[in-house]
Protein backbone atom coordinates (compact mmCIF):
# COMPACT_ATOMS: atom_id res chain seq x y z
CA UNK A 1 0.00 0.00 0.00
CA UNK A 2 1.82 3.71 -1.18
CA UNK A 3 1.70 6.25 0.83
CA UNK A 4 0.42 10.00 0.00
CA UNK A 5 2.30 11.54 -3.64
CA UNK A 6 1.64 13.73 -6.09
CA UNK A 7 -1.54 12.44 -7.76
CA UNK A 8 -2.03 13.43 -11.80
CA UNK A 9 -5.18 15.85 -11.67
CA UNK A 10 -8.14 16.17 -14.26
CA UNK A 11 -5.91 18.57 -15.85
CA UNK A 12 -2.97 16.33 -16.61
CA UNK A 13 -5.66 13.22 -17.50
CA UNK A 14 -7.68 16.10 -20.40
CA UNK A 15 -3.73 17.41 -21.64
CA UNK A 16 -2.60 13.59 -22.01
CA UNK A 17 -5.50 12.15 -23.11
CA UNK A 18 -6.76 14.64 -25.75
CA UNK A 19 -3.95 15.99 -26.86
CA UNK A 20 -2.78 12.53 -27.50
CA UNK A 21 -6.03 11.71 -29.25
CA UNK A 22 -5.69 14.59 -31.80
CA UNK A 23 -2.03 13.99 -32.51
CA UNK A 24 -3.47 10.21 -33.62
CA UNK A 25 -6.30 12.24 -35.42
CA UNK A 26 -3.91 14.35 -37.09
CA UNK A 27 -1.73 11.56 -38.36
CA UNK A 28 -4.66 9.25 -39.75
CA UNK A 29 -6.76 12.56 -41.29
CA UNK A 30 -3.75 14.13 -42.44
CA UNK A 31 -4.92 17.34 -40.31
CA UNK A 32 -2.37 18.96 -40.01
CA UNK A 33 -4.22 21.94 -37.77
CA UNK A 34 -5.14 19.24 -35.38
CA UNK A 35 -1.57 19.73 -34.22
CA UNK A 36 -1.78 23.09 -33.52
CA UNK A 37 -4.62 22.27 -31.23
CA UNK A 38 -3.17 19.70 -29.44
CA UNK A 39 0.38 21.68 -29.32
CA UNK A 40 -0.63 23.65 -26.27
CA UNK A 41 -2.27 20.61 -23.99
CA UNK A 42 1.08 18.34 -24.57
CA UNK A 43 3.61 21.06 -24.17
CA UNK A 44 1.78 22.52 -21.35
CA UNK A 45 2.00 19.19 -19.96
CA UNK A 46 5.75 18.56 -20.40
CA UNK A 47 6.55 22.16 -19.39
CA UNK A 48 4.65 21.77 -16.62
CA UNK A 49 6.20 18.60 -15.35
CA UNK A 50 9.30 18.75 -16.09
CA UNK A 51 9.54 21.17 -12.72
CA UNK A 52 7.37 18.75 -10.99
CA UNK A 53 8.03 18.49 -7.11
CA UNK A 54 8.33 15.06 -5.88
CA UNK A 55 8.83 15.67 -1.82
CA UNK A 56 5.94 15.65 0.62
CA UNK A 57 4.21 19.33 1.77
CA UNK A 58 4.62 20.31 5.42
CA UNK A 59 1.92 22.47 7.44
CA UNK A 60 1.95 23.69 10.95
CA UNK A 61 -0.22 26.22 12.65
CA UNK A 62 1.05 28.65 15.20
CA UNK A 63 -1.27 30.39 17.75
CA UNK A 64 -1.30 32.81 20.78
CA UNK A 65 0.56 31.32 23.95
CA UNK A 66 -1.03 34.06 25.93
CA UNK A 67 -4.83 33.74 26.15
CA UNK A 68 -6.81 36.77 24.62
CA UNK A 69 -9.14 39.02 26.07
CA UNK A 70 -12.82 39.56 24.58
CA UNK A 71 -12.37 41.95 21.68
CA UNK A 72 -8.75 41.33 21.51
CA UNK A 73 -6.77 40.80 18.70
CA UNK A 74 -4.32 38.16 17.82
CA UNK A 75 -2.46 36.56 14.80
CA UNK A 76 -2.50 32.81 14.04
CA UNK A 77 -0.28 31.80 11.57
CA UNK A 78 0.09 28.36 9.28
CA UNK A 79 3.39 27.73 7.62
CA UNK A 80 3.74 26.16 4.67
CA UNK A 81 7.06 23.93 3.45
CA UNK A 82 7.93 22.27 1.22
CA UNK A 83 11.67 21.07 -0.67
CA UNK A 84 10.04 21.51 -4.41
CA UNK A 85 8.27 24.27 -6.03
CA UNK A 86 4.88 24.18 -5.35
CA UNK A 87 2.61 26.26 -7.10
CA UNK A 88 -0.75 26.57 -5.18
CA UNK A 89 -0.65 26.13 -2.10
CA UNK A 90 -4.41 26.51 -0.63
CA UNK A 91 -4.48 26.92 3.29
CA UNK A 92 -7.63 26.33 5.42
CA UNK A 93 -7.84 28.01 8.82
CA UNK A 94 -11.55 26.82 9.85
CA UNK A 95 -12.13 29.10 12.81
CA UNK A 96 -14.19 28.61 15.81
CA UNK A 97 -17.94 30.67 16.62
CA UNK A 98 -15.61 32.19 19.31
CA UNK A 99 -12.76 33.89 17.02
CA UNK A 100 -13.76 36.01 13.64
CA UNK A 101 -11.34 37.05 10.66
CA UNK A 102 -10.23 41.01 11.29
CA UNK A 103 -12.08 42.82 8.83
CA UNK A 104 -9.91 42.00 5.54
CA UNK A 105 -8.69 39.19 6.77
CA UNK A 106 -9.50 35.44 4.69
CA UNK A 107 -9.72 32.04 5.95
CA UNK A 108 -8.69 30.48 2.89
CA UNK A 109 -5.85 31.79 1.11
CA UNK A 110 -3.47 30.42 -1.90
CA UNK A 111 0.00 31.06 -2.05
CA UNK A 112 2.67 29.49 -3.91
CA UNK A 113 5.60 28.13 -2.13
CA UNK A 114 9.25 28.26 -3.01
CA UNK A 115 11.85 24.87 -2.61
CA UNK A 116 13.38 25.38 0.98
CA UNK A 117 11.43 28.23 2.09
CA UNK A 118 8.66 28.17 4.79
CA UNK A 119 5.99 30.26 3.89
CA UNK A 120 3.96 31.70 6.54
CA UNK A 121 0.05 32.56 5.92
CA UNK A 122 -1.11 35.24 8.63
CA UNK A 123 -4.48 35.32 9.46
CA UNK A 124 -5.54 37.88 12.08
CA UNK A 125 -8.25 36.97 14.35
CA UNK A 126 -10.50 38.75 16.91
CA UNK A 127 -11.99 37.21 19.51
CA UNK A 128 -15.82 37.70 20.28
CA UNK A 129 -16.42 35.19 23.00
CA UNK A 130 -14.70 34.29 26.31
CA UNK A 131 -13.94 29.72 25.92
CA UNK A 132 -11.57 27.46 25.03
CA UNK A 133 -11.40 27.28 20.95
CA UNK A 134 -10.46 24.85 18.85
CA UNK A 135 -8.60 26.39 15.80
CA UNK A 136 -7.92 23.85 13.30
CA UNK A 137 -7.29 21.97 12.00
CA UNK A 138 -5.61 23.62 9.70
CA UNK A 139 -6.03 22.08 6.12
CA UNK A 140 -3.34 22.52 3.13
CA UNK A 141 -4.18 21.55 -0.10
CA UNK A 142 -1.17 21.37 -2.47
CA UNK A 143 -0.99 21.71 -6.32
CA UNK A 144 2.04 21.56 -8.03
CA UNK A 145 3.25 21.42 -12.11
CA UNK A 146 0.79 24.12 -13.09
CA UNK A 147 -2.03 22.33 -12.03
CA UNK A 148 -1.61 18.69 -13.36
CA UNK A 149 -0.59 16.81 -9.89
CA UNK A 150 -2.21 17.33 -6.30
CA UNK A 151 -1.24 16.32 -2.87
CA UNK A 152 -3.39 14.71 -0.73
CA UNK A 153 -5.10 17.12 2.01
CA UNK A 154 -2.66 17.51 5.21
CA UNK A 155 -4.35 18.25 7.85
CA UNK A 156 -2.65 19.69 11.11
CA UNK A 157 -3.83 19.45 14.97
CA UNK A 158 -6.48 20.93 16.23
CA UNK A 159 -4.75 24.01 18.64
CA UNK A 160 -6.30 25.76 21.17
CA UNK A 161 -7.02 29.61 21.87
CA UNK A 162 -8.05 30.83 25.01
CA UNK A 163 -10.13 34.05 25.47
CA UNK A 164 -10.99 35.09 29.25
CA UNK A 165 -13.89 36.48 29.57
CA UNK A 166 -12.46 40.18 30.15
CA UNK A 167 -13.49 43.37 28.23
CA UNK A 168 -13.94 46.07 30.79
CA UNK A 169 -12.94 46.32 33.95
CA UNK A 170 -15.48 45.90 37.00
CA UNK A 171 -15.11 48.81 39.39
CA UNK A 172 -16.46 49.34 42.87
CA UNK A 173 -15.56 52.68 44.37
CA UNK A 174 -17.12 51.34 47.39
CA UNK A 175 -15.34 49.15 50.10
CA UNK A 176 -16.42 46.00 51.06
CA UNK A 177 -19.08 45.59 53.96
CA UNK A 178 -17.13 43.96 56.14
CA UNK A 179 -13.28 44.16 56.06
CA UNK A 180 -11.99 41.06 57.88
CA UNK A 181 -8.31 40.69 57.17
CA UNK A 182 -5.55 42.42 59.14
CA UNK A 183 -4.40 44.08 56.38
CA UNK A 184 -5.74 44.77 52.80
CA UNK A 185 -6.25 47.15 50.49
CA UNK A 186 -9.20 47.99 51.81
CA UNK A 187 -10.36 50.95 53.78
CA UNK A 188 -11.79 49.43 57.35
CA UNK A 189 -14.80 51.60 59.27
CA UNK A 190 -12.23 51.20 62.19
CA UNK A 191 -9.49 53.21 62.68
CA UNK A 192 -6.05 51.78 62.58
CA UNK A 193 -2.14 51.93 60.97
CA UNK A 194 -3.17 52.69 56.99
CA UNK A 195 -3.38 55.22 54.43
CA UNK A 196 -6.94 56.90 54.60
CA UNK A 197 -7.46 60.02 56.78
CA UNK A 198 -10.06 59.44 59.85
CA UNK A 199 -9.66 62.90 61.56
CA UNK A 200 -7.20 64.63 63.75
CA UNK A 201 -7.84 63.89 67.20
CA UNK A 202 -6.10 64.55 70.96
CA UNK A 203 -3.18 62.21 71.49
CA UNK A 204 -4.07 59.46 73.48
CA UNK A 205 -1.07 56.90 75.24
CA UNK A 206 0.28 54.52 73.00
CA UNK A 207 0.31 56.87 69.75
CA UNK A 208 3.31 56.93 67.92
CA UNK A 209 4.99 60.14 67.67
CA UNK A 210 5.26 60.11 64.21
CA UNK A 211 1.02 60.51 63.98
CA UNK A 212 1.56 63.69 65.76
CA UNK A 213 -0.29 66.75 63.92
CA UNK A 214 1.96 69.70 64.30
CA UNK A 215 0.22 71.63 62.83
CA UNK A 216 -3.08 71.69 64.91
CA UNK A 217 -1.01 70.73 67.66
CA UNK A 218 0.90 74.40 67.08
CA UNK A 219 -2.67 76.32 67.26
CA UNK A 220 -4.53 74.30 69.89
CA UNK A 221 -1.38 74.33 72.07
CA UNK A 222 -2.13 70.64 72.75
CA UNK A 223 -0.96 67.68 71.68
CA UNK A 224 -2.80 66.12 68.90
CA UNK A 225 -2.30 63.35 65.98
CA UNK A 226 -3.43 62.57 62.91
CA UNK A 227 -5.83 59.19 62.83
CA UNK A 228 -6.18 57.25 59.90
CA UNK A 229 -8.74 54.02 59.13
CA UNK A 230 -6.71 50.87 58.68
CA UNK A 231 -6.49 49.18 55.55
CA UNK A 232 -8.07 45.21 55.82
CA UNK A 233 -8.82 42.91 53.03
CA UNK A 234 -11.74 40.65 52.82
CA UNK A 235 -12.64 37.23 51.07
CA UNK A 236 -15.09 37.90 48.09
CA UNK A 237 -16.89 34.64 47.18
CA UNK A 238 -18.08 34.46 43.82
CA UNK A 239 -20.73 32.01 43.27
CA UNK A 240 -21.64 31.59 39.63
CA UNK A 241 -25.21 29.98 38.94
CA UNK A 242 -24.58 28.46 35.52
CA UNK A 243 -27.21 25.42 36.12
CA UNK A 244 -29.26 27.27 33.42
CA UNK A 245 -28.74 29.71 30.83
CA UNK A 246 -31.32 31.70 29.56
CA UNK A 247 -31.10 33.93 25.90
CA UNK A 248 -29.09 33.78 23.60
CA UNK A 249 -25.12 34.28 22.79
CA UNK A 250 -23.43 37.20 23.78
CA UNK A 251 -26.96 38.50 25.65
CA UNK A 252 -27.57 35.13 27.58
CA UNK A 253 -27.62 34.70 31.07
CA UNK A 254 -24.46 32.33 31.54
CA UNK A 255 -22.35 34.76 29.36
CA UNK A 256 -23.13 37.77 30.97
CA UNK A 257 -22.49 36.32 34.93
CA UNK A 258 -19.24 34.89 33.19
CA UNK A 259 -17.97 37.93 32.33
CA UNK A 260 -19.22 39.62 35.60
CA UNK A 261 -17.45 37.16 37.38
CA UNK A 262 -14.47 37.72 35.59
CA UNK A 263 -14.58 41.41 35.91
CA UNK A 264 -15.53 41.61 39.69
CA UNK A 265 -12.59 38.92 40.50
CA UNK A 266 -10.07 41.33 39.01
CA UNK A 267 -10.94 44.16 40.33
CA UNK A 268 -11.10 42.85 44.21
CA UNK A 269 -7.62 40.36 43.77
CA UNK A 270 -6.28 43.76 42.24
CA UNK A 271 -7.03 45.45 45.44
CA UNK A 272 -5.51 42.88 47.37
CA UNK A 273 -8.29 40.71 48.41
CA UNK A 274 -9.30 36.89 48.47
CA UNK A 275 -10.83 35.68 45.79
CA UNK A 276 -13.01 32.39 45.74
CA UNK A 277 -15.14 30.70 42.93
CA UNK A 278 -17.73 28.43 43.21
CA UNK A 279 -19.24 27.29 39.91
CA UNK A 280 -22.77 25.58 41.00
CA UNK A 281 -23.40 23.86 37.89
CA UNK A 282 -19.62 21.67 38.79
CA UNK A 283 -18.83 22.38 42.56
CA UNK A 284 -15.99 19.73 42.09
CA UNK A 285 -14.23 22.95 40.51
CA UNK A 286 -14.50 25.35 43.17
CA UNK A 287 -11.56 27.75 43.58
CA UNK A 288 -10.53 28.36 47.13
CA UNK A 289 -9.86 31.49 48.40
CA UNK A 290 -6.53 33.26 47.19
CA UNK A 291 -4.81 36.22 46.23
CA UNK A 292 -2.68 37.76 44.03
CA UNK A 293 -2.58 37.67 39.62
CA UNK A 294 -1.62 34.09 39.70
CA UNK A 295 -4.83 33.18 41.08
CA UNK A 296 -6.75 35.41 38.91
CA UNK A 297 -5.59 33.53 36.19
CA UNK A 298 -6.84 30.63 38.12
CA UNK A 299 -10.10 31.56 38.26
CA UNK A 300 -10.18 32.60 34.93
CA UNK A 301 -9.20 28.99 33.76
CA UNK A 302 -12.27 27.76 35.66
CA UNK A 303 -14.73 30.46 34.08
CA UNK A 304 -13.56 29.84 30.50
CA UNK A 305 -14.94 26.30 30.96
CA UNK A 306 -18.37 27.48 31.89
CA UNK A 307 -21.11 25.49 31.04
CA UNK A 308 -24.72 25.53 31.35
CA UNK A 309 -24.77 21.98 32.63
CA UNK A 310 -28.48 20.77 34.39
CA UNK A 311 -28.11 17.41 36.76
CA UNK A 312 -31.26 15.77 37.63
CA UNK A 313 -29.58 13.90 40.15
CA UNK A 314 -29.29 16.62 43.46
CA UNK A 315 -25.79 17.59 44.46
CA UNK A 316 -24.70 19.56 47.54
CA UNK A 317 -26.55 22.45 48.47
CA UNK A 318 -25.47 25.76 48.25
CA UNK A 319 -24.85 26.45 52.14
CA UNK A 320 -22.74 23.45 51.36
CA UNK A 321 -20.84 24.37 49.24
CA UNK A 322 -20.24 27.84 50.67
CA UNK A 323 -19.79 26.66 53.67
CA UNK A 324 -15.71 26.53 53.66
CA UNK A 325 -15.80 30.46 52.93
CA UNK A 326 -15.18 32.96 55.47
CA UNK A 327 -17.86 33.92 58.03
CA UNK A 328 -17.72 37.26 57.02
CA UNK A 329 -16.87 36.93 53.64
CA UNK A 330 -18.61 38.80 50.49
CA UNK A 331 -20.96 36.49 48.93
CA UNK A 332 -21.50 37.46 45.40
CA UNK A 333 -24.19 35.45 43.66
CA UNK A 334 -24.33 35.53 39.62
CA UNK A 335 -27.45 33.99 38.42
CA UNK A 336 -30.45 34.74 36.20
CA UNK A 337 -32.70 34.02 39.15
CA UNK A 338 -35.40 32.61 36.73
CA UNK A 339 -36.19 28.96 39.28
CA UNK A 340 -37.16 28.45 42.47
CA UNK A 341 -34.08 26.25 43.79
CA UNK A 342 -31.76 29.49 42.72
CA UNK A 343 -34.15 32.24 44.67
CA UNK A 344 -34.02 29.55 47.73
CA UNK A 345 -30.32 29.69 47.32
CA UNK A 346 -30.32 33.24 47.77
CA UNK A 347 -32.48 33.12 51.00
CA UNK A 348 -30.43 30.16 52.49
CA UNK A 349 -27.27 32.24 51.53
CA UNK A 350 -28.60 35.27 53.16
CA UNK A 351 -29.78 32.78 56.36
CA UNK A 352 -26.10 32.33 56.36
CA UNK A 353 -25.28 35.84 58.58
CA UNK A 354 -22.89 36.84 55.33
CA UNK A 355 -23.35 39.81 53.03
CA UNK A 356 -24.98 38.44 49.96
CA UNK A 357 -25.17 40.23 47.00
CA UNK A 358 -27.36 39.00 43.89
CA UNK A 359 -26.49 39.90 40.45
CA UNK A 360 -29.26 39.32 38.25
CA UNK A 361 -28.23 37.76 34.73
CA UNK A 362 -31.16 37.65 33.64
CA UNK A 363 -31.00 39.23 29.51
CA UNK A 364 -33.16 42.17 29.39
CA UNK A 365 -34.65 41.71 25.79
CA UNK A 366 -35.53 38.18 26.89
CA UNK A 367 -38.21 36.67 24.92
CA UNK A 368 -40.17 32.82 25.09
CA UNK A 369 -40.05 30.55 21.95
CA UNK A 370 -43.11 31.09 21.05
CA UNK A 371 -45.19 27.17 22.00
CA UNK A 372 -48.86 28.17 21.52
CA UNK A 373 -51.12 30.80 22.12
CA UNK A 374 -50.97 30.97 25.87
CA UNK A 375 -46.37 31.05 26.21
CA UNK A 376 -46.88 35.37 26.05
CA UNK A 377 -49.15 35.12 29.05
CA UNK A 378 -47.43 32.80 30.92
CA UNK A 379 -44.17 34.61 30.28
CA UNK A 380 -45.64 37.80 31.50
CA UNK A 381 -47.07 35.83 34.60
CA UNK A 382 -43.95 33.96 35.46
CA UNK A 383 -42.29 38.16 34.91
CA UNK A 384 -44.41 39.00 37.57
CA UNK A 385 -43.95 36.38 39.65
CA UNK A 386 -39.99 36.30 39.52
CA UNK A 387 -40.55 40.35 40.39
CA UNK A 388 -42.40 39.40 43.00
CA UNK A 389 -39.64 37.19 44.65
CA UNK A 390 -36.71 39.45 44.06
CA UNK A 391 -38.69 42.01 46.32
CA UNK A 392 -39.13 39.01 49.38
CA UNK A 393 -35.18 38.46 48.76
CA UNK A 394 -34.85 42.01 49.17
CA UNK A 395 -36.82 42.39 52.28
CA UNK A 396 -34.36 39.06 53.42
CA UNK A 397 -31.80 41.95 53.04
CA UNK A 398 -30.75 40.51 49.83
CA UNK A 399 -29.94 43.57 47.33
CA UNK A 400 -30.53 42.15 43.54
CA UNK A 401 -28.57 44.24 41.15
CA UNK A 402 -28.57 43.76 37.16
CA UNK A 403 -25.10 43.74 35.61
CA UNK A 404 -24.33 46.33 33.81
CA UNK A 405 -20.73 46.26 33.75
CA UNK A 406 -17.97 48.78 35.71
CA UNK A 407 -19.61 50.52 38.54
CA UNK A 408 -22.55 47.93 39.17
CA UNK A 409 -22.01 46.99 42.24
CA UNK A 410 -21.42 50.57 43.71
CA UNK A 411 -24.82 51.35 45.52
CA UNK A 412 -25.22 47.81 46.89
CA UNK A 413 -21.99 47.58 48.43
CA UNK A 414 -22.53 51.00 49.87
CA UNK A 415 -26.32 49.66 50.98
CA UNK A 416 -24.41 46.42 52.05
CA UNK A 417 -22.03 47.54 54.43
CA UNK A 418 -24.13 50.18 55.83
CA UNK A 419 -26.67 46.77 56.81
CA UNK A 420 -23.41 45.03 57.93
CA UNK A 421 -22.31 47.87 61.09
CA UNK A 422 -25.90 48.56 61.42
CA UNK A 423 -26.28 44.95 62.39
CA UNK A 424 -22.92 44.68 64.63
CA UNK B 1 -16.88 33.49 -3.73
CA UNK B 2 -13.57 35.59 -4.01
CA UNK B 3 -12.93 37.83 -7.31
CA UNK B 4 -10.07 36.28 -8.22
CA UNK B 5 -11.78 32.97 -8.22
CA UNK B 6 -14.88 34.44 -9.87
CA UNK B 7 -12.69 36.08 -12.89
CA UNK B 8 -10.99 32.88 -13.71
CA UNK B 9 -14.05 30.83 -13.93
CA UNK B 10 -15.65 33.59 -16.23
CA UNK B 11 -12.49 33.01 -17.95
CA UNK B 12 -13.05 29.58 -18.18
CA UNK B 13 -16.75 30.03 -19.16
CA UNK B 14 -15.61 32.21 -22.40
CA UNK B 15 -12.58 30.54 -23.68
CA UNK B 16 -15.00 27.37 -23.71
CA UNK B 17 -17.65 29.22 -25.62
CA UNK B 18 -15.14 30.72 -28.31
CA UNK B 19 -13.58 26.91 -28.50
CA UNK B 20 -17.03 26.06 -29.07
CA UNK B 21 -17.57 28.57 -31.72
CA UNK B 22 -17.50 26.07 -35.03
CA UNK B 23 -19.75 24.33 -33.49
CA UNK B 24 -22.24 26.23 -34.52
CA UNK B 25 -21.85 25.79 -38.65
CA UNK B 26 -23.92 23.55 -40.78
CA UNK B 27 -23.19 19.59 -40.40
CA UNK B 28 -21.63 19.73 -37.06
CA UNK B 29 -23.48 16.87 -35.41
CA UNK B 30 -25.56 18.51 -32.55
CA UNK B 31 -24.59 16.19 -29.92
CA UNK B 32 -21.02 17.48 -29.91
CA UNK B 33 -22.76 20.64 -29.59
CA UNK B 34 -25.33 19.53 -26.74
CA UNK B 35 -22.27 17.84 -25.17
CA UNK B 36 -20.03 21.19 -25.39
CA UNK B 37 -22.58 23.10 -23.87
CA UNK B 38 -23.39 20.77 -20.72
CA UNK B 39 -19.95 20.45 -20.61
CA UNK B 40 -18.99 24.32 -20.21
CA UNK B 41 -22.19 24.94 -17.16
CA UNK B 42 -19.89 21.77 -15.56
CA UNK B 43 -16.52 23.26 -16.17
CA UNK B 44 -17.74 27.15 -14.97
CA UNK B 45 -19.36 25.45 -11.68
CA UNK B 46 -16.77 22.20 -10.94
CA UNK B 47 -13.35 23.20 -12.85
CA UNK B 48 -12.08 20.28 -11.17
CA UNK B 49 -14.13 17.76 -12.65
CA UNK B 50 -14.54 15.80 -16.18
CA UNK B 51 -16.03 18.96 -17.68
CA UNK B 52 -13.90 20.73 -19.24
CA UNK B 53 -12.46 17.53 -20.90
CA UNK B 54 -15.83 17.64 -22.10
CA UNK B 55 -15.76 21.15 -23.76
CA UNK B 56 -12.88 20.28 -25.18
CA UNK B 57 -13.68 16.82 -26.73
CA UNK B 58 -16.87 18.22 -28.19
CA UNK B 59 -14.39 21.68 -29.40
CA UNK B 60 -12.25 19.00 -31.40
CA UNK B 61 -15.07 17.13 -32.92
CA UNK B 62 -17.06 20.48 -34.05
CA UNK B 63 -13.41 21.84 -35.70
CA UNK B 64 -12.52 18.06 -37.20
CA UNK B 65 -16.13 18.10 -38.55
CA UNK B 66 -16.94 21.39 -39.55
CA UNK B 67 -13.98 21.64 -41.57
CA UNK B 68 -14.02 17.58 -43.03
CA UNK B 69 -10.89 16.91 -45.30
CA UNK B 70 -10.25 20.28 -45.97
CA UNK B 71 -7.52 22.76 -44.79
CA UNK B 72 -8.84 25.40 -42.44
CA UNK B 73 -7.78 28.80 -42.32
CA UNK B 74 -4.32 29.26 -40.45
CA UNK B 75 -6.02 32.48 -38.44
CA UNK B 76 -9.00 30.81 -37.38
CA UNK B 77 -7.07 27.23 -36.13
CA UNK B 78 -4.59 29.76 -34.01
CA UNK B 79 -7.54 31.13 -32.63
CA UNK B 80 -9.94 27.98 -31.67
CA UNK B 81 -6.02 26.67 -30.41
CA UNK B 82 -5.53 29.49 -28.24
CA UNK B 83 -9.34 29.35 -26.80
CA UNK B 84 -8.74 25.46 -26.27
CA UNK B 85 -5.52 26.30 -24.36
CA UNK B 86 -6.61 29.21 -22.30
CA UNK B 87 -9.86 26.84 -21.59
CA UNK B 88 -7.19 23.88 -20.11
CA UNK B 89 -4.69 26.30 -18.24
CA UNK B 90 -7.70 28.46 -16.51
CA UNK B 91 -9.55 25.38 -15.30
CA UNK B 92 -6.37 23.64 -14.27
CA UNK B 93 -5.78 27.08 -12.06
CA UNK B 94 -9.66 27.16 -11.03
CA UNK B 95 -9.74 23.27 -9.71
CA UNK B 96 -7.21 24.03 -7.83
CA UNK B 97 -8.42 27.19 -5.90
CA UNK B 98 -11.64 27.09 -3.27
CA UNK B 99 -14.43 29.19 -4.30
CA UNK B 100 -13.59 31.64 -1.08
CA UNK B 101 -9.96 31.90 -1.43
CA UNK B 102 -7.70 34.77 -1.53
CA UNK B 103 -5.25 34.34 -4.00
CA UNK B 104 -1.97 35.46 -3.53
CA UNK B 105 -0.91 37.58 -6.59
CA UNK B 106 2.43 35.27 -7.52
CA UNK B 107 -0.07 32.72 -7.57
CA UNK B 108 -1.66 34.46 -10.78
CA UNK B 109 1.52 35.83 -12.10
CA UNK B 110 3.07 32.52 -12.08
CA UNK B 111 0.57 30.79 -14.20
CA UNK B 112 0.11 33.50 -16.47
CA UNK B 113 3.89 33.50 -17.33
CA UNK B 114 3.64 29.66 -17.79
CA UNK B 115 0.30 30.26 -20.06
CA UNK B 116 2.80 32.83 -22.15
CA UNK B 117 5.36 30.42 -22.67
CA UNK B 118 3.15 27.68 -23.79
CA UNK B 119 1.23 30.17 -26.02
CA UNK B 120 4.56 31.37 -27.59
CA UNK B 121 5.89 27.65 -28.19
CA UNK B 122 2.67 26.32 -29.52
CA UNK B 123 3.05 29.52 -32.14
CA UNK B 124 6.44 28.13 -33.03
CA UNK B 125 4.71 24.79 -33.24
CA UNK B 126 2.02 25.72 -35.64
CA UNK B 127 4.48 27.98 -37.51
CA UNK B 128 6.55 25.28 -38.36
CA UNK B 129 3.23 22.58 -38.73
CA UNK B 130 1.09 25.23 -40.55
CA UNK B 131 4.10 26.05 -43.10
CA UNK B 132 4.87 22.46 -43.92
CA UNK B 133 4.07 21.91 -47.43
CA UNK B 134 1.58 19.37 -48.24
CA UNK B 135 3.48 16.37 -49.26
CA UNK B 136 1.14 13.10 -50.63
CA UNK B 137 1.22 10.69 -47.64
CA UNK B 138 3.46 7.40 -47.29
CA UNK B 139 3.19 4.32 -44.91
CA UNK B 140 7.26 4.66 -43.63
CA UNK B 141 5.98 8.78 -43.25
CA UNK B 142 2.55 7.38 -41.53
CA UNK B 143 3.94 5.38 -39.43
CA UNK B 144 7.10 7.84 -38.35
CA UNK B 145 4.11 10.30 -37.61
CA UNK B 146 1.99 7.47 -35.81
CA UNK B 147 4.81 6.77 -33.53
CA UNK B 148 5.89 10.78 -33.05
CA UNK B 149 2.35 11.48 -32.06
CA UNK B 150 2.66 8.01 -29.47
CA UNK B 151 5.87 9.73 -28.05
CA UNK B 152 4.54 12.99 -27.23
CA UNK B 153 1.87 11.81 -25.03
CA UNK B 154 3.70 9.41 -23.94
CA UNK B 155 6.35 11.96 -22.40
CA UNK B 156 4.18 13.41 -19.79
CA UNK B 157 3.40 10.38 -18.80
CA UNK B 158 6.48 9.24 -17.84
CA UNK B 159 7.43 12.69 -16.39
CA UNK B 160 3.85 12.39 -14.38
CA UNK B 161 4.95 9.02 -12.67
CA UNK B 162 5.01 9.42 -8.97
CA UNK B 163 7.29 7.01 -8.28
CA UNK B 164 10.08 8.91 -9.79
CA UNK B 165 12.90 10.34 -7.09
CA UNK B 166 15.40 13.03 -7.69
Amino acid sequence: MSGPGWRPTAALVRAVGLGGALLLAAVLLRRVDLVVLAAPLLLGAVLGLAGRPYAAPALAIRIPADALLEGGRAELAATVTAADRIDVAVVELPLPAGLTPDSGAAVVRAVPVGPGVPVPVPLSVRATRWGRHPVGPAVLRATGAYGLLSWPPVRTEVASVTTWPLRDGFGASDTVPRAEGLVGGHRSRLPGEGGELAGVRPFAVGDRLRRVNWRVTARTGALHVTSTYSDRDTEVLLVLDSTQDLGRPPENSLDTGVRAAAAVAEHYLRAGDRVALVDLARPYRSVPARNGRSHLVRLLDVLVDARALRSDTPGPTVTDVVAPAAADALVVLLSPLATASSLTAVAALARSGRSVVAVDTLPDGLRPDPRGDWTELAFRLWRLRRDADLGRLAELGVPVVPWRGAGSLDAVLRDAGRAARTAR
Amino acid sequence: MSRVVLALRALVGVSGVLALLPGWAPGVPAGAVLLGLLGLAGAVLRPGSAAPAGVLVAAAVAWTAKHGTDLPPAAATLLVASAVATHHQAAALAAALPAAARVDRAVLVRFARHAGLVLVLSAVVAGLALGLPDRPGSVPLELLGLAAAVLAAALPVLLGRSDRRR
